[in-house]
């Protein structure tokens, strides 16, 4: 396998377990960030470029500046964050979490439809031309409804958070 | 022989910001002292031009101050973070034309405008995690605006460089569309420059619009004087470098002129046609005398865009924090969604074969 995957997703399965087990939330943020890079490098060496781009883009450049802009907002003290869970609560939570992991790789693994390729059909799959071509001609309507679906919950998100207007009046 | 061309093309890019960003220092006090009617600095060496080295070495010898109750790897992982982006950003910019059979640039990315879009908004975590880490409250105000405006103006920082992909499509429906930086820059050499329009002079109105956006959007980005809300020092002291002395003041400081450095070739290489000057420059003309010229005209455009982003900082002052966010929000993103639909319209209309 190419040494490049390894190396970056093992960077990224390391920072995802540093990001379950930090204390802090913003450290928590970082390893995340950490970790959406590497998986951006492994999109790369899987001859998939404007994926890993929009991965970079949307999660790095959007997501968790949101997400951090939050948490720094908040800005939780360690005494604010509470206390950690009872080993009897984690227990179960751990072997649900492993065997829900253990049949979804089985589920892959036993499917050789989904294996990797050895390597890409051609030289431009995964280029942005190819997945423009398919998004626009073969995957058309799916594309569309997910953009009106992103629209429908713009609008909820707004109706969510706009005050009422008398109330903005009454306090203006 | 690739080796050499490799390491020589990454010796220009990185000599294009280091020895840049320097000028950048001297030239920001300088045109300031200009404008403010002020002599400036003019001690150090002939009229003061050695100035940004005495400048970094009194920073080099400062004692680094890393104060009680600040969080240590962040606090000095911070400036790293925001020093490391805008050189990476580098390395996709195409800083000329061909010699031989070398393009001058790094490396010829196919995804170089989604590329720079992505490092660009990885550099601000330098400044919100340094301003975090700093542990104090005008600092943390500081980040917390540094990434607010972040996400306000990337939306039309994206479209705008959309808009450059549609119009390096318009004029040929046989070339598809392309996000290559340096396929960007060959259809504004062969059909002229997209400030102009690109191809159309239907497309005037729109050039000007994207590119106007385009730079206030870099300025807003870099945390520019009219926009630099991060920093503000009549509200937060000094923004989220408050607590930084020395060397990590230092590269707070020069990763602001190296981003610029990064935004105003960006600016260059998508409106103002990179390296391509009508009559000067030939794309077809791969000599290494070609190839120098090149260089020269973007560099020269370079330092045109920054003498304008000096300038304008030592002319505008600062906005109101709302007015920055109704700005981004309410002008800039209609006008450039605006502004794309009359582009397409155009690309459909004008120029079906």
């Amino acid at each position: 396998m190419d040494p490049i995957f390894l190396i970056a997703s093992a960077v990224a399965l390391a920072s995802a377990v540093n990001m379950v087990t930090q204390r802090n939330p913003v450290y928590s943020a970082v390893f995340l960030l950490v970790g959406f890079l590497a998986v951006a490098v492994t999109f790369l060496s899987l001859s998939a470029p404007f994926l890993a781009a929009i991965h970079v883009v949307v999660y790095t450049g959007a997501i968790m500046v949101l997400f951090l802009f939050v948490i720094m907002l908040l800005n939780l003290k360690p005494e604010e964050l509470g206390a950690e869970y009872p080993i009897e609560t984690r227990a179960p939570i751990a072997v649900l979490c492993a065997a829900m992991f253990g049949m979804m790789s089985w589920a892959i693994l036993s499917d050789p439809s989904l294996a990797i390729p050895a390597k890409a059909p051609n030289a431009t799959w995964g280029s942005v031309e190819e997945v423009g071509l398919l998004l626009f001609n073969v995957y058309a309507l799916p594309f569309e409804l997910i953009s009106l679906l992103i629209i429908v919950a713009m609008f909820g998100a707004l109706v969510l958070a706009k005050k009422r207007l008398s109330n903005v009046e009454a306090t203006s | 022989m690739t080796w050499l061309w490799f390491f020589a093309k990454i010796g220009v890019a990185l000599g294009i910001i280091f020895s840049l960003g320097p000028v950048c220092i001297m030239g920001d006090r300088k045109i300031s002292a200009w404008i403010q009617g002020r002599v400036g600095p003019n001690r150090v060496g002939p009229w003061g031009t050695f100035q940004p080295i005495a400048d970094i070495l009194k920073l080099m010898m400062k004692e680094v101050i890393v104060p009680d109750g600040v969080d240590k790897v962040l606090f000095l992982g911070g400036p790293l973070i925001v020093f490391i982006a805008p050189v990476f950003g580098y390395c996709v910019i195409p800083f000329g034309n061909q010699i031989g059979e070398e393009k001058l640039q790094v490396v010829n990315l196919d995804i170089g405008l989604l590329f720079i879009m992505s490092v660009l908004s990885v550099g601000v975590y330098g400044i919100t995690l340094g301003g975090w880490a700093s542990n104090n409250k005008f600092s943390l105000m500081g980040s917390l605006r540094a990434s607010a405006q972040l996400i306000s103006y990337e939306l039309t920082f994206g479209l705008t460089m959309l808009l450059v992909v549609m119009m390096s499509a318009s004029a040929d429906p046989l070339k598809s569309a392309s996000v290559d930086l340096s396929k960007i820059v060959l259809h504004q050499a062969e059909y002229g420059w997209n400030i102009f329009g690109g191809a159309t002079w239907w497309g005037l109105p729109s050039g000007l619009i994207g590119f106007v956006l385009l730079f206030t959007c870099a300025m807003a980005e870099n945390n520019r004087l009219p926009f630099d809300m991060a920093e503000c020092e009549a509200e937060l002291v000094g923004g989220y470098h408050t607590e930084y002395s020395g060397m990590g003041f230092a590269m707070y400081m020069f990763s602001e002129y190296c981003s610029m450095i990064l935004s105003a070739s960006l600016i260059v290489t998508l409106f103002l046609g990179g390296w391509s000057f009508p009559y000067l420059t030939d794309p077809a003309d791969h000599s290494f005398l070609a190839g120098v010229i090149s260089i020269g005209v973007f560099f020269t455009k370079i330092c045109i865009i920054l003498f304008l982003y000096i300038q304008l900082r030592w002319t505008l002052p600062r906005f109101r924090y709302d007015q920055v966010m109704s700005l981004g929000w309410k002008t800039f993103l209609p006008l450039a969604l605006v502004n794309i639909g009359y582009m397409a319209v155009i690309g459909v209309f004008l120029e079906k074969p």
